[in-house]
């Protein structure tokens, strides 16, 4: 009965909606991000001290905020970017939050999400913000270039587009080599070779993907957890892809029929992840590699073998979904949460390094 | 002691598990205290830091693909912003007009044109600045293809570079190098050349492109190469190394030369063979395109003439050239292509004869011949008599063209030529064959009909770009400025000093 507890730690109730939150490297805070009910975008930090969480900074913005990432900057500036409702993408330095540091009008619609390599000592290469838009686009930003996106990918000319729900770094472990893994309302995901800027490899999962997320950015592209609607998870063996087939892939559900809203992996074991469902529960897994992980076709190709998955532990937290969760960079077990029942938690998971 | 029953037993496990379960919350959450207060510490610790930013950050993506906007500042805009309007002055107003500064007001609109233009410029050199950008990313792609040795693809990008980057003499160079691989050996040869012509002081250059002449079996050039490298840089092992391996090489060729037959001196252009072909039958190459040395008997009969005055005095050569001299006709002759490497090393018994000479005999006894059977050449040499002094570096340089083939033209041409004005005449481009042939003609020409070249060969020397030239005379060049030198010694109508001077400025001991 070694069983890892998910416990929550501290619950604080909040008077705006909460898209996003993300805990600030190389401290015990961190930001929530959302949108009051005028429609503003609202920027909190908050303190972990001693069993209480105490609001440090509140910062109020034109419009409200979907999400935002630590993943660009360096570990000494902790600049954070944010993606909001009108399609901008902003980078702000939280001690002087009046001004964003940098600011583009990126898409035409809502920014839904958004990922940052190349800062924080992850990744190789440059700093590099890639962001998902309903219009259909997916783009990729360097702080160091104003006004132009580094990369687009979006739909041809009289094509559709699809909302962009979700997109993902991955594969950086060189100064050249990156990858932006992105999940489409359709079910579509779309894996973009950044350094040969093409798209890599693309598949449908049926439905619409609202989570990506690499287990490591920065290593050879290892797995790729991909969640959807409809309580159903894909967890992808990116280390070999056959021509024809892909990647190799298990599924699960989990999360009683009801959205899992995304996944994120344990940055201390990349083979240990929570999925955040609709349902307000919180699902921890393991993943579990097939004992030989690369076997060969009919045709001599190589091709990838998906492992297992074995839950570790479930708890329910809130009546409302949790939209998102970030777990601590610097302390093992400890993440936090923010669920659309307006209310941030602090969690705590213990026995993560006994597994 | 009674048994526990089993319900008994799992409660007892539950509650076991909850109490392990506590105790590892509660040493969670001290933990955590404890970890709270290192962290809020660590963070001070890197607040006070001052940014370093040791990583140098790879360029932005795509940055060089995509072609700046040229900036379009409108003068209008800057002048409605940035500067109050300036008033206009009464025409009663005599004090004000006092203290304008007319030239002042000049120089302000003069800087702003100026601004403007450089302005334009900034944006065609940031144009220049992302092609070369661009070239050398080619180059480091070729680099790493070079290394994991594929090198087509090498090639590949390193063309793709120099198109981009024209300027640069690293591309050709190691290009070269991957062609020298892949065996291309004359197009590696091309371009080192070209390297050469961007970066004349490029040691590597000069190591492939020896390299490349020596696969291509051009031993005497290769050797040549290589000494250049030991000018430039008088310690290169690689150069000593291949000069010593030229050098073996071209002893065992003339072994094989002499097992085979007598060779000949004419004049041989090799012919890219596959070396194992080549190296036993050398003397098959010879046929080359020469004219009037097709016949093999005209070439026999020259052969022997040349046995014959090896063994004679330098000074009947001479005094045949002088007697010889008005015969000449047939232009192809004065200045043959270049001599093989088979000619230089002949071990005969008049070494101190040069090979110039030697040439310039072996064309003498062929215009006899030739002569003799049909002067049908006669007719050419009249129409170069008719050219003019010329005005200009452009007229010299057409009419050399024209002239280069025949020397007996040229020596006309050149006597009308006033020597003060060869720096106006040659400009920057002194063609170091042009100069050669000039010499060539003071040789063969001026110092036979007892003309005084000394002045001609002083005001070349005031000729731009004249040191660099000489620089890179090979050594049988050399030796034709020595016997020029030794001549005038000999006459010694000049002053000593003078001589030495003269001597040391074309790298000549006197």
């Amino acid at each position: 009965m070694d069983k890892p507890q998910i416990i929550a730690h501290i619950e604080k109730s909040l008077d705006y909606t909460l898209f996003d939150t993300k805990w600030i490297p190389c401290s015990a805070k961190f930001v929530v991000l959302g949108s009051h009910a005028r429609g503003t975008g609202a920027i909190q930090i908050y303190e972990l001290s001693h069993g209480q969480i105490n609001c440090v900074k509140e910062i109020e913005k034109a419009k409200a905020l979907k999400c935002g990432t630590f993943g660009a900057s360096s570990l000494q500036q902790r600049y954070l970017a944010t993606g909001d409702f009108d399609g901008r993408m902003q980078i702000w330095n939280l001690e002087t939050p009046e001004l964003p540091v940098y600011s583009v009008h990126g898409h035409k619609e809502i920014i839904n999400t958004i990922d940052g390599v190349g800062g924080l000592g992850i990744g190789e290469g440059a700093p590099e913000i890639v962001t998902g838009s309903r219009d259909g686009a997916v783009k990729v930003w360097d702080p160091r270039q104003k006004n132009d996106p580094v990369a687009t990918m979006e739909p041809g000319e009289g094509e559709t587009k699809r909302d962009c729900w979700a997109v993902a770094f991955g594969h950086a472990y060189n100064k050249h080599d990156r990858c932006v893994g992105a999940g489409y309302d359709n079910g579509d995901i779309k894996l973009f070779d950044l350094r040969n800027m093409s798209l890599r490899w693309e598949t449908n999962i049926k439905n619409g993907v609202c989570g990506l997320e690499f287990d490591r950015k920065d290593i050879s592209m290892n797995k790729l957890v991909a969640t959807s609607l409809e309580a159903k998870f894909h967890c992808f063996d990116m280390r070999t892809q056959h021509p024809t087939k892909g990647f190799a892939s298990v599924s699960e559900k989990a999360h009683k029929s009801t959205t899992v809203w995304g996944a994120r992996h344990l940055p201390q074991n990349r083979d240990v992840f929570m999925t955040l469902g609709g349902n307000g529960s919180l699902y921890l897994w393991k993943y579990n590699y097939p004992t030989q992980r690369v076997k060969q076709d009919e045709d001599k190709q190589d091709m990838g073998v998906a492992g297992t998955l074995s839950l570790l532990q479930n708890v329910t937290l809130s009546t409302q979904p949790i939209n998102a969760l970030d777990w601590s960079p610097d302390k093992e077990g400890l993440c936090v949460c923010s669920a659309f029942d307006q209310t941030v938690r602090v969690l705590i998971v213990t026995k993560l390094n006994r597994i | 002691m009674s048994k526990l029953s089993a319900s008994e037993e799992k409660m007892l496990m539950l509650q076991h598990h909850m109490r392990e379960n506590n105790m590892d919350l509660e040493t969670f959450v001290k933990d955590m205290n404890k970890w709270e207060d290192d962290i809020k510490e660590k963070e001070q610790k890197l607040k006070s830091e001052k940014a370093v930013n040791g990583k140098e950050l790879p360029p932005v993506r795509n940055s060089l693909k995509i072609k700046k906007k040229r900036k379009v500042k409108t003068l209008k805009d800057d002048d409605s912003q940035g500067r109050k309007p300036r008033k206009r002055i009464s025409g009663y107003d005599y004090r004000s007009w006092d203290k304008l500064d007319i030239d002042k007001m000049c120089n302000d609109v003069d800087k702003q044109e100026k601004s403007d233009s450089s302005d334009y410029e900034t944006d065609e050199e940031w144009e220049i600045e992302r092609k070369k950008q661009q070239a050398a990313m080619d180059k480091d792609a070729g680099n790493d293809y070079f290394k994991r040795g594929d090198y087509t693809n090498a090639i590949e990008s390193y063309t793709k570079g120099m198109a981009l980057d024209p300027t640069n003499p690293i591309l050709p160079a190691n290009r070269a190098m991957a062609l020298l691989k892949e065996q291309k050996y004359a197009a590696a040869e091309m371009d080192c050349m070209t390297a050469l012509t961007l970066d004349p002081l490029y040691v590597k250059a000069y190591l492939r492109l020896g390299s490349a002449q020596f696969f291509m079996k051009k031993l005497q050039k290769a050797k040549d190469t290589f000494d250049k490298v030991l000018q430039l840089e008088p310690q290169n092992k690689q150069a000593k190394l291949e000069i010593e391996k030229i050098e073996k090489e071209m002893k065992k060729e003339q072994m094989v030369t002499h097992d085979s037959l007598a060779p000949d001196v004419g004049l041989v252009k090799p012919i890219t063979k596959p070396p194992n072909k080549r190296s036993k039958k050398p003397l098959r190459r010879l046929e080359i395109e020469e004219v009037g040395v097709e016949e093999t008997d005209i070439r026999q009969a020259a052969r022997s003439r040349v046995e014959e005055s090896h063994s004679k005095q330098r000074k009947e050569t001479e005094s045949k050239d002088n007697q010889m001299f008005a015969k000449f006709t047939n232009p192809g002759m004065i200045n043959p292509p270049a001599p093989t490497p088979q000619t230089d090393q002949e071990p005969k018994p008049v070494i101190n004869k040069t090979e110039s000479e030697t040439k310039l005999d072996l064309s003498n006894v062929q215009n006899e011949a030739q002569a003799s059977v049909s002067p049908r050449s006669e007719v050419k040499s009249l129409s170069p008599r008719s050219f003019s002094v010329p005005a200009s570096s452009f007229q010299f340089q057409a009419d050399y063209k024209v002239l280069k083939t025949d020397m007996s033209a040229f020596y006309d041409y050149l006597k009308k030529i006033d020597p003060a004005l060869y720096p106006k005449l040659f400009g920057e481009c002194l063609d170091a064959e042009i100069l050669m042939n000039m010499l060539k003609v003071f040789q063969n020409c001026y110092k036979p009909a007892g003309e005084d070249f000394f002045p001609h060969m002083q005001k070349l020397t005031e000729v731009k770009r004249f040191g660099m030239t000489v620089m890179f005379f090979s050594r049988k060049e050399k030796q034709v400025l020595q016997e020029l030198f030794d001549n005038l010694k000999d006459k010694g109508a000049i002053q000593g000093n003078d001589l030495k001077s003269l001597a040391t400025k074309y790298g000549v001991s006197c």
